[in-house]
C-alpha cells in the first residue's frame, strides 16, 4: 500500500511539474497553495471564520455579539471589520488582531426601525457613512421612509448629518468609498457622485451615460453580494468591471474601469464582448480574473491588464451562484457562495484542486487578506 | 426627514352610489399613507363595520370612527381566503391573540360585509379553487409581472382597496420584506442612472423614470378601487341562499374520468349560512362509488366553501370551493385534496326537481360508421321506460336499443351512420337537454397530453411531495381537416402508454434518471427532496422532462404507428411555507 | 445557404425549413412558461430559472437556503428570518447536511 501511495505521489508531482512549467511560465515543484495570508468569511450563527491560507484550516473565529453577520466591510488599514447583522439593524466593529468587539450600536428605537443597507468607515475610524431607511410600525399600519445618506459619529454615537441626495433623487443602493486621505467620499452606483467630507457638498458627478462623447451608456458593477473589496487595489484606486453599449452599433462590450480616488479620474478600456462576468483584481494588479455564469455553462477568464486583453477563457464544472476571489499570492482562485464550501482552483490551468469545508453555511462576503509585512497606512499619502 | 404626505384626496364623494369615477392616475409618485388622524380626505369611501364581534376583536388597533368605519378594514374588500391571510398575519406578526373560533367569525363577517361581488370573484375563482392554470392578467403586463414574482396574481385580484390602502399594502410588503425593493421583489431600481437596468429588461425608454412599484400602484388604484357598482348592487341583493334539497352531481377528475352522482344539501341550523351535504358519486370508468359528507359555509351569499367531514370537528381532507349561480340552480367549482391541493374533481351541481335532468355521458365521442356503440347517459329522474326514440342525439345518430334504465343512468346502444355530420351534439331526453354533451367524429387524428405544462415538487422526507396527473385525450381535426383550429373535436381520455424522455435543455442533461416515476395511469410521482449524493454536484432530484403518451387508435392495424403526444413537466423543489387556507369553511 | 441551389423538391423543402429556422432564431425570445404561483424572481430562481427549467437553480438548493432565509429573498417560498421563521435554521448549521431538520412553516 505504501509503495502505491509513493508511486502516486511521484506521478502527481511529475504532473504538477509538467503542468507548472507549461502554464504562464510558473514553476510549481511544491504543492500549489494560495499564499500565507488569512481568509475571513462570516457564518452562522454568530461568527467569522479565520482560515490560515497556507494550511487551509480554520484557526479561530471572531465572535459577533449582535447576531448573524451579514455584510462585512474590511477597513482600509486591514485592521477592523465593520459588520451589519442579518436584520440590517445592528452594526458591530471587530478588531481583527485581538478578536474583540470594539463597539456595537443600533439606530432602531422601539417601533422605529432603522435599516442600514451599506456603510463605509472613514479611513481614520472616526465616523461612518451609511445609507439608511426608517420603517415605522404604528398600531394599525406601517410607514416606510425615504432612503438617506447619513454620517454617524463613532465617538458620540449619533447621527451628525444627513447628506441631501444630489438632484433630490433617492438612491436605495450604492457602494460608498473614501479616498485614502478621507477627504472625498464616492457614492458608487449607476451614477458616481463625489462629495468633499468637510461640509459634504457635492464636488463632482459622473453620469455614466455620457462619460465620453460617442462611448455610449456605461454601467459599472461594484462589489456584488459581499460589497466592495479593495484589498488588492493600489491604495487610492478602485478597479472594477464595466459594460458599455455604444450608440452607433449598439454592441455591448465589457471592459475594465479604474477610478483614481484622489485625483477624481475615471479611466477605462474595453476588452471584449460583454458577458456577465464577475471581475476580481489579482494581487499583482497586472492580471484580473473573471467568472462567467450562464445556465449550464461556467467559465473562468483571465485578463491581462497591461496588454488589455483576455488571455484565456475556459469552461469548468461550476454551479449557479458562485463568487470569485483570488488567493493572496495570485496562484489560486477561490470559489465561495453558497453553502459551506470554498473550492480552490489553479488560476493558471483552471483545474479544480480541493475544497475547504466549513462547519456551517456562510453568510457574508469573503476576504483574502495578505500577510502584512509592514504596517499598512490608512492614508496612502499621494 | 421628509415623510411624503398625502396630496389630493377625494373629498365629498357620495358614498357608493351609481357608477363612481375611477381614481385618476397621478403623475407624481403616490405617497405613503399619512399618520393616523390626518388621512381624512379619503375616508368618505369607507364601508362601515357593523358586526360587534369584529369591532371587539379588531377595534383595539383598528379604531372605528363616528361613522363606524374601522381604520384599514373599512377601506378594503376581499375574498374569504384573502381575509384569512390578513387575520393570520395579525396573529403571527402583530401579536393579536384571538381564538380560532373568533378568527373564523371575523373572516366570515368581513367576507360578507367587505367582500367581492360575484362578477368580481368569477374571473379569479381559480385562485380559491387552487387550480394550476395559465392565467394572464390582461389589465397591465408590468403589474402582472411585478406582483407575480412571489405569489399568484390571483391574490392581488382577490381584493379591492382605496388609494391609501393600496399604498398601505405596498408599505406592508416593504416593511416585512426589506429586500423587496431590490433583487428579491424588483419594487424599486437602485437609483438614478439605472437606464442600464431598464434597458437590460427590454424597456430601454430612458424617460421612464418611475419606480416599478409606483407604476404598478397607479394601475392597481385605477383598476381595483374600493367602490364598484357590482358590489353596490350585490350588497343589496345578498342573502343566505336557499340550497336545501337534492342536487345532481356531474364532474371530471383528470386521469380518472367522469363522475356522476347526487348530493343532498341540508341547512345547518347552528351556524348561519351553513350547510351539510351528503352524497354519492361514481367514476364511470371504474365503477367505483364514493360516498361523501361535507360541511360548508357560504360566504358573501355565493361563495361555497366546504370541507369533507366525518365528525363535527374533523377539519376535512377534501376541500370544496364553488360558485353559486345567482339563480340558485347551479353550483360549480372544484373539490380537491392532497398536500398541494393537486388532486381535484371539477364539479357541477344542478338542482333537482321532479323532472328528468340529463347531466352527461360516460364517453363523449361517437364514431361514424359504427354500430352498437355503448353509451351511458347520467342524470336524475330519467324515465325508466325510455324508448330508443325518446333519446335524441341529432342527425345520423340513432339509439338502437336501451340496454338498461334506472333513474340515474341509462345504458344504450347507438348506431352512427357513415354520413352522420361530424361535430358537437346535444342530448335530449324526457324534456331535458344537455347541450354539447358529446361529439360525432370520423377519425381520431391525434392525441394530446394535458396538462401541457405540468409541475411536480420533490418531497417525501420532510416536505410533502406534489404529484402531477397527466391524461391523454384523443382529438379529431374536425371538418376542416386541420389540427389546432377551433373546429377540432375533443374525443375524451384514452388509455395511453406513458413514458418520460429527457428534455435536453442543457448538454449532459440527465434529469430523467432522478426526477421520479411516471405510472401507467399517467400519474407522476416525484423523487424525494434533499441533495442527492449520487447526482453530480450533489444536486437535488430536480429536472425538466418530456411526458410522452403513445396510443394506438382503435381499429388501426398492428403495424401502424401509434399516435403520440407529449407535455412538459417541471420537477422542482419543495415550498417551505404552507399558506393554504385552513380556516375558511370551518 | 445562398451558395447552394435546390435541384429537386426535397432540397427546396430543406432550404425553406432552414430559412424558417434562421428567421426563427432572429426573433426575440419568447417568455418561457413558469407555473402559476412559482416565483418569477430569477436570481437564480426558486422553482424555475429564467429559461423555465431547473439547470440554473442552486445546486443543490440547500446550499443557498441560509442565504435565502437571512435575506427573506423568497418571501412566499422559503422561511424568512425576519418574520415567520426567525429560528428555523437554529437546528441546521450547514443546510446541505442538516436539511432534514428544516420544518415546513405554517405562517400564522
Amino acid at each position: 500500500m505504501t509503495r502505491r501511495i509513493v508511486g502516486t505521489l511521484f506521478m502527481l508531482m511529475a504532473v504538477a511539474v509538467v503542468t507548472g512549467t507549461t502554464a504562464l511560465g510558473q514553476r510549481s515543484a511544491t504543492p500549489l497553495n494560495g499564499g500565507n495570508g488569512t481568509l475571513y468569511i462570516g457564518g452562522y450563527p454568530n461568527l467569522i471564520w479565520i482560515i490560515d491560507e497556507a494550511t487551509e484550516k480554520v484557526v479561530g473565529t471572531l465572535q459577533t455579539t449582535s447576531g448573524i453577520p451579514r455584510r462585512l466591510t474590511l477597513s482600509r488599514d486591514l485592521k477592523r471589520f465593520y459588520n451589519i447583522d442579518a436584520t440590517n439593524e445592528f452594526v458591530e466593529i471587530l478588531d481583527i488582531a485581538s478578536k474583540k468587539t470594539l463597539d456595537s450600536f443600533k439606530l432602531t428605537e422601539g417601533n422605529r426601525r432603522v435599516r442600514i443597507a451599506t456603510l463605509e468607515p472613514d479611513p481614520e475610524h472616526r465616523y461612518l457613512m451609511m445609507i439608511t431607511r426608517v420603517s415605522t410600525k404604528l398600531r394599525d399600519r406601517v410607514e416606510i421612509g425615504p432612503s438617506e445618506l447619513q454620517q454617524y459619529d463613532l465617538a458620540t454615537h449619533r447621527i451628525t448629518r444627513t447628506v441631501p441626495w444630489p438632484d433630490g433623487e433617492e438612491r436605495d443602493q450604492a457602494n460608498l468609498l473614501f479616498s485614502p486621505d478621507g477627504k472625498l467620499l464616492y457614492v458608487l452606483g449607476d451614477e458616481i457622485v463625489i462629495f468633499e467630507t468637510q461640509g459634504f457638498t457635492q464636488v463632482d458627478k459622473w453620469n455614466l451615460s455620457n462619460v465620453e462623447e460617442g462611448l455610449g451608456q456605461v454601467s459599472v458593477s461594484f462589489g456584488g453580494f459581499g460589497g466592495l473589496d479593495t484589498v488588492n487595489d493600489e491604495p487610492g484606486f478602485l478597479t472594477t468591471a464595466m459594460t458599455v453599449e455604444d450608440p452607433v452599433q449598439h454592441r455591448r462590450m465589457m471592459g475594465v474601469a479604474r477610478i483614481n480616488l484622489v485625483k477624481k479620474e475615471f479611466d477605462f478600456y474595453t476588452i471584449g464582448p460583454a458577458g456577465g462576468v464577475n471581475f476580481v483584481l489579482a494581487p499583482d494588479r497586472k492580471r484580473g480574473y473573471g467568472l462567467e455564469s450562464a445556465i449550464g455553462r461556467y467559465q473562468f477568464w483571465t485578463f491581462d491588464l497591461e496588454q488589455r486583453r483576455i488571455v484565456s477563457r475556459a469552461e469548468f464544472e461550476g454551479r449557479p451562484r458562485m463568487s470569485l476571489k483570488t488567493s493572496s499570492n495570485g496562484r489560486l482562485l477561490y470559489i465561495y457562495n453558497a453553502g459551506n464550501t470554498i473550492d480552490l482552483y489553479d488560476a493558471a490551468t483552471y483545474k479544480y484542486l480541493r475544497t475547504i469545508t466549513l462547519d456551517g453555511d456562510v453568510t457574508t462576503g469573503f476576504y483574502v487578506v495578505p500577510r502584512q509585512t509592514a504596517p499598512v497606512k490608512a492614508t496612502a499619502g499621494r | 426627514m421628509r415623510l411624503r404626505t398625502l396630496g389630493r384626496g377625494l373629498v365629498g364623494i357620495a358614498l357608493l352610489i351609481g357608477a363612481l369615477p375611477l381614481v385618476a392616475a397621478q403623475s407624481q409618485t403616490p405617497a405613503a399613507p399619512a399618520p393616523p388622524g390626518t388621512a381624512t380626505a379619503a375616508v368618505d369611501e369607507g364601508i362601515p363595520v357593523t358586526d360587534p364581534d369584529v369591532v371587539k376583536a379588531c377595534g383595539g388597533c383598528h379604531v372605528p370612527d363616528d361613522k363606524r368605519r374601522m381604520t384599514r378594514i373599512s377601506y378594503r374588500r376581499a375574498t374569504p381566503e384573502n381575509w384569512e391571510l390578513t387575520v393570520r398575519r395579525m396573529m403571527s406578526l402583530n401579536n393579536v391573540q384571538i381564538s380560532p373560533e373568533v378568527a373564523r367569525r371575523v373572516i366570515k363577517s368581513l367576507s360578507d360585509s367587505h367582500g367581492l361581488a360575484p362578477e368580481e370573484a368569477r374571473p379569479i375563482m381559480f385562485d380559491a379553487e387552487r387550480r394550476l392554470i395559465d392565467f394572464t392578467y390582461s389589465g397591465d403586463k408590468e403589474t402582472h409581472e411585478l406582483c407575480s414574482r412571489c405569489h399568484s396574481i390571483g391574490r392581488v385580484l382577490s381584493e379591492r382597496r382605496t388609494k391609501d390602502e393600496w399604498n398601505g399594502l405596498i408599505a406592508m410588503h416593504r416593511y416585512y420584506y426589506p429586500g423587496i425593493d431590490g433583487a428579491s421583489g424588483g419594487f424599486r431600481r437602485g437609483g438614478p442612472g439605472s437606464q442600464a437596468n431598464a434597458a437590460g429588461r427590454g424597456r430601454g425608454d430612458s424617460t421612464d423614470n418611475q419606480q416599478p412599484i409606483d407604476k404598478a400602484l397607479t394601475h392597481l388604484i385605477g383598476a381595483l378601487p374600493l367602490p364598484s357598482s357590482e358590489w353596490t348592487s350585490w350588497s343589496a341583493a345578498m342573502r343566505t341562499p336557499r340550497l336545501a334539497g337534492r342536487w345532481a352531481l356531474s364532474g371530471y377528475q383528470i386521469g380518472k374520468g367522469p363522475v356522476y352522482g347526487t348530493v343532498t344539501i341540508a341547512d345547518r341550523p347552528d351556524l348561519p349560512d351553513s350547510f351539510t351535504t351528503d352524497g354519492r358519486f361514481t367514476y364511470t370508468k371504474t365503477g367505483q362509488t364514493v360516498t361523501r359528507r361535507s360541511r360548508a359555509i357560504v360566504y358573501t351569499g355565493f361563495q361555497w366553501r366546504g370541507r369533507s367531514a366525518d365528525a363535527p370537528d374533523d377539519p376535512g381532507t377534501w376541500r370544496e370551493v364553488a360558485f353559486i349561480e345567482r339563480n340558485l340552480q347551479e353550483i360549480k367549482g372544484r373539490w380537491f385534496t392532497g398536500p398541494h391541493d393537486e388532486t381535484g374533481i371539477d364539479v357541477t351541481l344542478r338542482r333537482v326537481s321532479n323532472d328528468p335532468l340529463v347531466t352527461g355521458t360516460d364517453v363523449i365521442a361517437l364514431r361514424t360508421s359504427a354500430p352498437a356503440q355503448r353509451l351511458r347517459i347520467y342524470g336524475v329522474n330519467l324515465p325508466e321506460r325510455a324508448a330508443p326514440t325518446d333519446i335524441d342525439l341529432g342527425q345520423g345518430v340513432k339509439v338502437s336499443r336501451v340496454v338498461s334504465a334506472a333513474p340515474e343512468m341509462l345504458t344504450v346502444e347507438v348506431d352512427v351512420a357513415a354520413d352522420a355530420r361530424v361535430g358537437v351534439r346535444d342530448i335530449s331526453l324526457g324534456g331535458s337537454t344537455r347541450p354539447a354533451a358529446l361529439v360525432v367524429y370520423s377519425t381520431m387524428d391525434g392525441i394530446k397530453v394535458v396538462p401541457q405544462a405540468g409541475m411536480a415538487r420533490l418531497g417525501g422526507v420532510t416536505m410533502p411531495a406534489r404529484t402531477e396527473q397527466f391524461e391523454a385525450r384523443g382529438f379529431s381535426s374536425g371538418p376542416d381537416g386541420k389540427p389546432g383550429t377551433p373546429d377540432d373535436l375533443d374525443l375524451g381520455p384514452v388509455d395511453a402508454q406513458w413514458s418520460l424522455e429527457e428534455y435536453t435543455a442543457t448538454f449532459k442533461d440527465d434529469d430523467v434518471k432522478y426526477v421520479g416515476e411516471l405510472g401507467p395511469g399517467g400519474l407522476f410521482t416525484p423523487n424525494v427532496e434533499g441533495p442527492n449524493p449520487n447526482r453530480p454536484g450533489n444536486r437535488n432530484n430536480v429536472g425538466d422532462v418530456w411526458v410522452v403518451a403513445s396510443y394506438p387508435p382503435a381499429g388501426a392495424n398492428v403495424a401502424a404507428k401509434p399516435l403520440r403526444a407529449r407535455a412538459h413537466l417541471l420537477v422542482t423543489v419543495p415550498i417551505y411555507l404552507d399558506w393554504n387556507s385552513r380556516e375558511v369553511g370551518r | 445557404m445562398t451558395h447552394l441551389k435546390a435541384v429537386n423538391r426535397k432540397a427546396t423543402r430543406v432550404i425553406e425549413s432552414v430559412q424558417g429556422d434562421v428567421v426563427g432564431l432572429q426573433q426575440p425570445p419568447v417568455q418561457p412558461h413558469i407555473p402559476l404561483g412559482c416565483s418569477l424572481a430569477f436570481s437564480p430562481g426558486w422553482e424555475a430559472d429564467s429559461t423555465g427549467g431547473t439547470a440554473g437553480l442552486c445546486q443543490p438548493v440547500e446550499r443557498d437556503i441560509f442565504d435565502c432565509h437571512l435575506g427573506c429573498f423568497w418571501p412566499a417560498h422559503v422561511p424568512d428570518q425576519l418574520n415567520h421563521a426567525p429560528s428555523c435554521t437554529a437546528k441546521c448549521a450547514a443546510a446541505q447536511k442538516d436539511w432534514r431538520k428544516l420544518d415546513l412553516v405554517f405562517p400564522g
